[in-house]
C-alpha cells in the first residue's frame, strides 16, 4: 500500500477552507454590488402594483363603454344597475398588466352610489355614478384603487355635445400651414413651440404667452415663417370674433378649448380644455352663471391677464375644476350591435334596399336610387387647400311625401311598431315620422326638408359617415314651379325635431358646381338667402361648422330638448372617472 | 531552498497558508470592530433617517395624489398646503374640511382645517406629527396645474448632516 505523503495528507481540507473562504467573498460582494438593484427593483414593483390598480380602473371603463353601447339596457340609464356592469367586470382571476411585466390587476367590486341628482348642478348627474375597487400587485406589493365613474346621459345633459368644437376655437394654424405648403414645413420651422409641448399638431395651444399672441385682436405673426416662404402679416386673432349669440340654445360641451369676445350662451358651457375671454370683453351666461365647468380656466386668463397688464376684474369662470370632470369622452355607436338588434326587433333595410321587419320579409316601397352629390367646400384645421367631395350615394328614401304621390313609408301603419331603422344604404329623410324611431346607417343621412315637425314623437338619427343636409329636392321644386320669394323663404327654412348624432357633415346638391378659385358655399342660393336650420333636440359629435359655413349668421339654431331620446332603444351614453384614490393594502 | 524538509521544519505552504489566514482573520476582527465603531452607527442612522424621510415622503404623496380637490397653492408656492379628500364611499366631504400639510416651526404637520380652526392630526399612516422635525425652507410649489413639488432641507437629530435637501414631484390625479 502506497503511504500518502504528510504534506498530501493536510492538502484536502485546506483547499476546501480555501474554496469556501473565496465563495464566502465572492457572495459578500455579489450582494453588496446586487444590493442597490434589489432596492430599485423594490420600489419599481411598488409602482407597478400602484400602476396596475388604475389600469384596472381604465380596462373597467372601457368594458362599461363597450357595454353600454352593445346593450339596448343603456336605453334608460337611470335603471341600470351594479349587477349588470358587475357581471362583465368583477373576477376572480388577475389579468396580466401590459405585456411584458409581472404585475397584475382585477375589479373586485362595482356598486351604484346612490344619491340624488343635484338641480345645482345641471351638467352632471349625480344619481348616476358608480363606484369601482380594482386591486393591482407585483412582487409582494398590493394596492387598491377605488374609482367613482360618472355616466352622462348626452342627449339629456347637453343641447350640443362637441359638435362645435371648430366653432368656438377656430383653425388657429390653418393660414400658416397653407402659407408653409404642409404641416411637416410648418412645424419644422417653429420646432421649439411643437417640442416644448406649447402647440400640438390640431392648433391646439397649452402655453399662454403664445395663446395671447396668437388670439390678440391686434397682434403680428407669432411664428416663425418656413423657409422660402414670406411670414403672414396679420395673427389668427385679427380674423377670429366671438361676439354674439350662441347657435346651441341650451347646455354646450366643447372638447376643445373655447375662446369668445362679448358673447352670449344660452345654457351653462363646459370644456375640457380652457375658457378664454379675449381683452375685456364680457361673454355672458343668459340664465344665471350657473355651473361652469373648466379645466384650468382660471389659470391660462389669469395669465394672459397679466400679460396685458390689469387684474382681472371679474371672474367669469368659477375655478378650475378637476380634469377628471371637464373631459367626457365621445359617445360611439356600435353597428354591429344595431344591426343584429333590428333584425330580430325592427325594420333593417339591406344593400339591395329591400326591407326586412323583424327579420321576414316586408313589402314596403323603400325607393332605392343612386345619385352623384357635389358637396359645399370645406377645410381642416391643418389643410392647404379647400376641398370639395363627390360622392356616389346608393340611397334609400324615408317618407318623402311630395315627391311619392303621398305614399309615406314611414307611417305609423308602414313601420308596424318598429322602433328601429337600420339601412345598409344611406338615407334621404324628410318629412313626418308615424313614431319613436332611431334610424341608423353606416353612410350618411341627408335631410332634405322639415323633419318629424308635427309631432312630439321621439327621434334620433346615427350615420356612420355623419349627417348631411341636401338641397336638391328644394332646387328642383323652384326651378320647376318657379314660386315667389315669400314661398321659398317659407320653405328654405327647415324645422327638425331629433337627437342628430354626427351632424354638420356638410351640404349636398346634385348639381355640379366646381370650385373655381373661390370656396362654394350654399349661402345665397335661395332668393338671395341661406336655408334656416332650427333644431329641436340634440346634436352630438360631428362638426357644425359647415352648417355655420353654408348658413347666414344666426340662421343655424339648436334647441336642446332634454326629453328627444326619453323612448327610444338606443341613448347615447358616455362615462368618466371624476375621481380616484390608491391606497397600499396593509 | 530544499521545499522537502520533512517533519523537522515548516513547509512553505504552511507558511502562505498561515499567513493569508491571519490576513483573513486579522481583515474580519477590522471589519467587525468597524462595524461596532461609532462612525458606522452614525452611517446607518443617517441611512434610517433618510430613508425614514423618504418613506414619509411616499405617504405624503399618496395624500396628496389622492386628494379629490387640490386648492392651495393654486399658483407659484407656499409653506402650506391644502386639499379636499374623498370619504370611505368615494364621495366628497363638505368643503368646509379641508386637509393638508404645513411647513411651520421648522417642522412638516399633518392638519385639518375647518371654517374654525386649523387643528393638528394624530398620524398619517405609520408617522406621528409632526412628521419631520428640524427642517427648513419648505416649500410647495404648483409646477403646473397638474403638478406639485415638495422641497424641504433638513438636519439629522444628531447634527451630524445639515441642511440634507429632500424633493418630491407629486402628479395631481384630480387636481
Amino acid at each position: 500500500m502506497n503511504r500518502i505523503p504528510d504534506e498530501k495528507q493536510s492538502l484536502l481540507p485546506i483547499l476546501v477552507m480555501i474554496g469556501f473562504t473565496v465563495v464566502l467573498v465572492v457572495a459578500l460582494i455579489v450582494r453588496v454590488y446586487r444590493a442597490d438593484r434589489d432596492l430599485g427593483m423594490m420600489r419599481i414593483a411598488s409602482r407597478q402594483a400602484r400602476l396596475a390598480a388604475e389600469s384596472g380602473i381604465n380596462h373597467a371603463v372601457e368594458k362599461m363603454r363597450a357595454a353600454l353601447a352593445a346593450s339596448d339596457r343603456a336605453a334608460n340609464p337611470g335603471a341600470l344597475t351594479a349587477v349588470f356592469f358587475a357581471d362583465r367586470l368583477e373576477t376572480d382571476t388577475w389579468v396580466q398588466f401590459g405585456q411584458k411585466s409581472e404585475a397584475w390587476f382585477r375589479i373586485i367590486s362595482v356598486r351604484r352610489v346612490f344619491a340624488d341628482d343635484n338641480p345645482a348642478t345641471p351638467l352632471l348627474d349625480e344619481s348616476l355614478q358608480y363606484q369601482i375597487l380594482s386591486e393591482g400587485r407585483c412582487g409582494r406589493y398590493r394596492y387598491s384603487t377605488s374609482a367613482v365613474v360618472q355616466l352622462y346621459d348626452l342627449v339629456k345633459s347637453f343641447g350640443v355635445f362637441g359638435s362645435l368644437d371648430e366653432h368656438y376655437y377656430g383653425t388657429p394654424i390653418q393660414s400658416w400651414v397653407e402659407a408653409a405648403g404642409s404641416l411637416e414645413n410648418f412645424v419644422s420651422a417653429n420646432a421649439a413651440v411643437f417640442n416644448a409641448g406649447w402647440l400640438n399638431r390640431q392648433g391646439v395651444c397649452h402655453d399662454p404667452v403664445l395663446l395671447f399672441k396668437m388670439f390678440a385682436p391686434e397682434g403680428s405673426d407669432p411664428f416663425a415663417a418656413a423657409s422660402n416662404t414670406p411670414s403672414l402679416p396679420y395673427n389668427y386673432g385679427r380674423r377670429f370674433a366671438r361676439a354674439g349669440e350662441s347657435p346651441s340654445r341650451g347646455p354646450l360641451y366643447c372638447e376643445t378649448p373655447v375662446i369668445v369676445d362679448s358673447h352670449t350662451f344660452a345654457g351653462p358651457v363646459q370644456t375640457a380644455m380652457y375658457f378664454y375671454r379675449r381683452g375685456t370683453s364680457q361673454p355672458r351666461i343668459e340664465q344665471g352663471n350657473n355651473a361652469v365647468a373648466m379645466n384650468s380656466s382660471l389659470r391660462m386668463q389669469q395669465a394672459v391677464d397679466s400679460l396685458e397688464g390689469k387684474n382681472p376684474t371679474d371672474v367669469f369662470v368659477d375655478r378650475d375644476s378637476q380634469g377628471y370632470n371637464s373631459f367626457i369622452p365621445p359617445w360611439r355607436p356600435d353597428f354591429d350591435h344595431l344591426r343584429s338588434l333590428s333584425r330580430s326587433r325592427g325594420i333593417y333595410i339591406d344593400a339591395d334596399g329591400k326591407g326586412f321587419l323583424n327579420g321576414k320579409p316586408h313589402e314596403i316601397d323603400y325607393h332605392p336610387g343612386e345619385a352623384h352629390l357635389f358637396s359645399d367646400s370645406y377645410r381642416g384645421p391643418n389643410s392647404t387647400r379647400y376641398e370639395q367631395d363627390e360622392l356616389d350615394e346608393k340611397y334609400i328614401v324615408l317618407s318623402t311625401d311630395m315627391r311619392f304621390k303621398g305614399f309615406n313609408n314611414i307611417s305609423a301603419a308602414n313601420l308596424q311598431g318598429a322602433r328601429l331603422i337600420f339601412s345598409e344604404r344611406s338615407v334621404y329623410l324628410r318629412g313626418d315620422i308615424g313614431s319613436d324611431l332611431v334610424i341608423v346607417t353606416p353612410g350618411h343621412i341627408f335631410i332634405t326638408g322639415p323633419t318629424n315637425i308635427d309631432s312630439n314623437l321621439n327621434l334620433l338619427l346615427i350615420a356612420g359617415e355623419g349627417t348631411a343636409l341636401s338641397t336638391v329636392d328644394l332646387e328642383n321644386y323652384i326651378k320647376e314651379s318657379n314660386p315667389g320669394p315669400e314661398f321659398i323663404s317659407a320653405a328654405s327654412e327647415w324645422l327638425i325635431r331629433a337627437a342628430i348624432y354626427k351632424p354638420g357633415a356638410g351640404v349636398y346638391s346634385a348639381e355640379s358646381r366646381p370650385q373655381q378659385g373661390t370656396p362654394i358655399t350654399f349661402r345665397r342660393l335661395f332668393g338671395g338667402e341661406s336655408l334656416k336650420i332650427r333644431i329641436h333636440g340634440a346634436c352630438i359629435g360631428g362638426n357644425l361648422q359647415r352648417w355655420v359655413d353654408n348658413t347666414d349668421p344666426g340662421s343655424l339654431q339648436i334647441t336642446h330638448v332634454p326629453a328627444v331620446a326619453d323612448r327610444l332603444s338606443v341613448r347615447p351614453v358616455s362615462l368618466n372617472v371624476l375621481r380616484m384614490r390608491t391606497r397600499p393594502e396593509k | 531552498m530544499n521545499i522537502k524538509t520533512g517533519r523537522k521544519g515548516i513547509t512553505l505552504w504552511e507558511i502562505a497558508l498561515f499567513t493569508v489566514f491571519l490576513a483573513v482573520a486579522g481583515g474580519a476582527s477590522v471589519f467587525f470592530f468597524f462595524l461596532n465603531s461609532d462612525d458606522m452607527k452614525r452611517a446607518q442612522q443617517k441611512f434610517a433617517w433618510v430613508q425614514n424621510i423618504n418613506d414619509m415622503l411616499d405617504e405624503v404623496s399618496n395624500e396628496i395624489a389622492n386628494s379629490v380637490q387640490f386648492e392651495h397653492p393654486f399658483n407659484g408656492s407656499s409653506r402650506e398646503c391644502f386639499f379636499r379628500t374623498a370619504g370611505d364611499t368615494g364621495a366628497l366631504v363638505p368643503s368646509v374640511f379641508e386637509e393638508g400639510f404645513v411647513f411651520a416651526d421648522g417642522s412638516l404637520t399633518y392638519v385639518t382645517r375647518n371654517a374654525a380652526a386649523t387643528t393638528g392630526m394624530k398620524r398619517l399612516g405609520r408617522f406621528t406629527n409632526p412628521l419631520v422635525t428640524n427642517c427648513r425652507d419648505g416649500k410647495f410649489t404648483r409646477v403646473s396645474p397638474g403638478r406639485l413639488e415638495i422641497s424641504f432641507k433638513a438636519d439629522s437629530p444628531d447634527g451630524s448632516v445639515t441642511s440634507r435637501e429632500f424633493t418630491r414631484v407629486i402628479q395631481l390625479r384630480n387636481q
